[in-house]
């Protein structure tokens, strides 16, 4: 628009607008360095925020999982931990148990092996009525119930079958709890009036290092008549047992492990996500900075074109 | 021929001159005037008729000074109907930018205090729960954390509720009157009376500079609040429609303009006759307020619908059945679990706070039930077919449907509510940006015209001041010319003595 008569209402309103401008430009660039954000609000550019609210939330989601992993491997080391006692338990049982089928020992000496062995047991028993929390770890879903006492129909497994879950990805869950039948078994027998262990005939529910341990005691309950048959099987139980404990180990060391590669990944997807989420808020400093100062430029350049041509008028010559 | 007749014509010389610099002086003072349109003096020459104009002496004594024949206003009649139909279109655009920026301030997920981190601490807290269902505290957790969404949704409701009734009111929580609308439509009534009555006058009066002036004011103001048509009757009288509703026509007005509660506006005329006249206001700040509230109103309605989507969502979960299957609560007393769908309570998670059972987000509330007794929460879900399920008190499986139920896609538009939000809070962040770009083009095309405006009829410092000198001259020489004929008087009678 060519305007060849300018009003002098229209020049002082024109610069007065013109320094608004500038001013809002100025304040703006110093907001966005000195809070180091170029985005700060959805309107501002609502594309980048898009972006960034995704990525925040996906950082959170990250942080979420990392925490459930992180949970989760404790009590898995927990777990291993007990698993490892229940080893050495069981190595020594074994060892009870060869002393006692090589016939080199006495009678006293069998009645002491008889009492070791009770500690064994309740060893183990307390072993698998492990609590992390306040949580039985190896009762399955049924936390809250003693999963090992013994009663009249033996030492039977009170868990259930239900598995414990860490959420560790977007609709993905890992169980984290060892069952307690699967690891130790249960044995049924009864007591007689002797106060000796009888066990049912056949014998379909006992099974497991708690099978195998209450067999060996079986065998080696009189000590005058050690029931050496029995003592074969209770020391192949053992054996097994043993075996179940270090495959189980296994088992929670393999899900460790994989908890440890998922850590990494997300790990390494928290760091793309903030560097992409930086690169849509974080201010371009260098940027930033040298249009700050060509703002304040042109900002001082018009106060000081101001000052001088509001005071040139006709008025003055006159 | 008489040597008057030079002390006359200097004299008319004086007259015009020093109204030329009464002009000049009013164009000074109003320098600084909105609005004020600059003045300018036509002069013309004097002539009488004489006895014989063809002798030299005839054709002289016909000269007779210099007259004032007209005072000029610099206007453009065609800039200011295109200025005002320009500018009705910025002011409908700026409010409606300026709602949807507000709108946008308050729907902001960007914040870091919007909806979507009150979930996400609600999944986190499902997500602990599901971990050890039987820890009291991590329930406590849970529950509050539940009140939290509930609580967020009826601020964020009522935070865009409360900008929707400062604007337009409801008649209820905020009177219509004393709302932005009210208060520019009854503006808009007091510019309608002012102009009747200035139109009267120039019926009256004739068509004065300074009574047009007036007038080009009031439809300025009048064409800022909305689309209305202004015509001129052949006195000078201005008329205002608005659509084929008459509103003032000549002197007087015909119709005032009233808001509803429902934000619908009616013309009422004096025989009391209601029309509703919403449709046909489009531009202006009117307009433009209502084209802003409707984008509020979405929001609103968007903000009920994802509400009772989500809220049914948790409650079906939290009471979920299929006969083999069920959620099951911990009873703590017992130390076992007990199915949902058996209890004698309402265990639904969300309530309607006022018994309507109609979940919305301004009445979204968690079940006191629950709340007071965060066992009653349902984080277990298993097979209740099977025996001694009810000792299974550490499964958390249904804690983990509420952790996944940010997966599930809910209400009409088939979204996760966090993508939902997250469109919710880019559109109306888009929206905000796009209006504000939208008005702020249009403000420089206004800014233009109205400097087109100034250009002719805005006043010039310098051009005042060259004008004064020059009027300012020709008084002083009409002062001289004067002074001239009295020295010739003064030699006339001294050649008496």
């Amino acid at each position: 628009m060519a305007i060849s008569r300018v009003s002098t209402y229209q020049s002082t309103q024109a610069l007065s607008k013109q320094l608004n401008a500038t001013q809002a430009k100025f304040n703006k660039l110093t907001q966005q360095i000195s809070s180091g954000v170029k985005v700060s609000s959805t309107a501002e550019n609502p594309v980048a925020a898009r972006g960034i609210i995704k990525a925040k939330k996906e950082l959170e989601n990250i942080e979420e999982y990392k925490k459930n992993i992180e949970l989760a491997d404790n009590e898995l080391s927990e777990v291993d931990d007990t698993l490892v006692s229940v080893g050495s338990q069981l190595t020594r049982a074994k060892d009870l148990a060869m002393q006692v089928a090589n016939g080199t020992v006495g009678a006293e000496e069998i009645k002491a092996y008889q009492s070791e062995l009770n500690s064994i047991i309740d060893n183990v028993k307390s072993l698998a009525n492990t609590k992390y929390g306040d949580q039985y770890i190896f009762a399955g879903t049924r936390t809250e119930t003693v999963p090992y006492e013994e009663n009249a129909a033996g030492l039977m497994y009170n868990g259930d079958y239900g598995n414990r879950y860490a959420i560790i990805g977007e609709e993905t869950t890992e169980p984290i709890n060892m069952l307690g039948i699967d690891v130790f078994g249960q044995a049924s027998f009864t007591i007689d009036e002797n106060g000796k262990i009888v066990f049912p005939d056949p014998d379909t529910d006992s099974k497991g290092i708690f099978g195998a341990l209450y067999q060996l005691k079986a065998a080696i309950q009189d000590v005058e008549n050690i029931d050496t048959s029995q003592l074969e099987t209770a020391m192949k139980g053992i054996d097994d047992g043993f075996n179940t404990s270090v495959t189980a180990r296994t088992k929670v060391g393999a899900i460790s492990n994989g908890f440890d590669d998922i850590q990494s990944a997300l790990d390494n997807d928290s760091l793309n996500i903030t560097e992409l989420c930086s690169n849509l808020q974080d201010t371009d400093l260098p940027s930033a900075i040298s249009d700050w100062y060509s703002v304040y430029q042109s900002m001082q350049a018009s106060y000081s074109m101001m000052s001088q041509t509001m005071n040139v008028s006709l008025l003055n010559y006159i | 021929m008489s040597i008057n007749k030079a002390m006359n014509i200097s004299l008319t010389g004086l007259n015009a001159n020093q109204a030329a610099l009464n002009v000049v002086s009013h164009n000074i003072a109003n320098m600084n005037t909105e609005g004020y349109v600059k003045q300018r003096v036509n002069f013309a020459e004097v002539r009488t008729p004489a006895a014989n104009y063809t002798t030299p002496s005839g054709q002289i004594a016909s000269l007779s000074g210099v007259q004032i024949a007209s005072l000029t206003s610099c206007e453009n009649d065609y800039l200011n109907n295109y200025y005002r139909k320009q500018n009705a279109d910025y002011e409908g655009l700026l409010e409606d930018a300026n709602t949807a920026g507000q709108l946008a301030g308050i729907i902001d997920e960007m914040s870091g205090s919007g909806l979507m981190n009150t979930l996400s601490d609600f999944f986190s807290a499902a997500s602990s729960m599901s971990n050890n269902p039987t820890d009291y505290s991590l329930r406590v957790n849970f529950a509050e954390k539940t009140k939290a969404v509930a609580n967020k949704f009826n601020s964020t409701y009522k935070n865009v509720y409360d900008l929707k009734t400062s604007k337009v009111g409801d008649g209820t929580s905020q009177s219509v009157s004393d709302s932005e609308l009210g208060q520019f439509v009854s503006s808009l009534n007091d510019c309608l009376d002012q102009l009747a009555n200035v139109n009267k006058q120039i019926t009256v009066s004739g068509d004065n500079s300074s009574l047009k002036s007036t007038q080009g004011q009031i439809l300025t103001e009048i064409s800022s609040y909305g689309n209305f048509t202004i015509s001129f009757n052949a006195s000078g009288a201005a008329n205002v429609k608005l659509g084929d509703t008459a509103l003032v026509l000549g002197g007087e007005k015909v119709a005032s303009l009233h808001v509803n509660d429902d934000a619908s506006i009616s013309a009422i005329d004096s025989d009391n006759h209601v029309k509703d006249v919403t449709s046909d206001i489009k531009g202006g700040k009117i307009g433009g307020l209502l084209s802003g509230i409707s984008g509020v109103n979405e929001v609103l309605s968007n903000l009920d619908e994802l509400a009772n989507s989500f809220a049914t969502l948790i409650n079906n979960i939290q009471t979920y059945s299929d006969g083999t299957v069920d959620a099951c609560y911990y009873d703590r007393a017992n130390g076992t679990l007990a199915k949902v769908s058996e209890s004698t309570e309402d265990l639904n998670m969300f309530v309607a706070s006022d018994g309507s059972g109609n979940i919305t987000a301004s009445n979204m509330k968690i079940n006191d039930i629950l709340y007071s007794n965060p066992d009653k929460i349902a984080a277990a879900r298993l097979d209740t077919s099977e025996a001694g399920w009810e000792l299974s008190v550490g499964n958390g499986d249904n804690a983990i449907e509420f952790v996944n139920s940010q997966n599930q896609k809910i209400t009409s538009k088939n979204l996760k509510i966090n993508d939902y939000l997250i469109s919710m809070s880019v559109k109306v962040g888009a929206d905000a940006s796009s209006k504000a770009a939208d008005a702020e083009a249009k403000g420089a095309v206004v800014d233009d015209i109205k400097n087109q405006i100034l250009a002719e009829s805005g006043v010039n410092l310098d051009e005042e001041l060259a004008n004064m000198i020059m009027y300012q001259q020709a008084y002083n020489a009409s002062a001289r010319v004067f002074a001239c004929c009295v020295q010739v008087y003064d030699t006339l009678i001294s050649l008496g003595t």
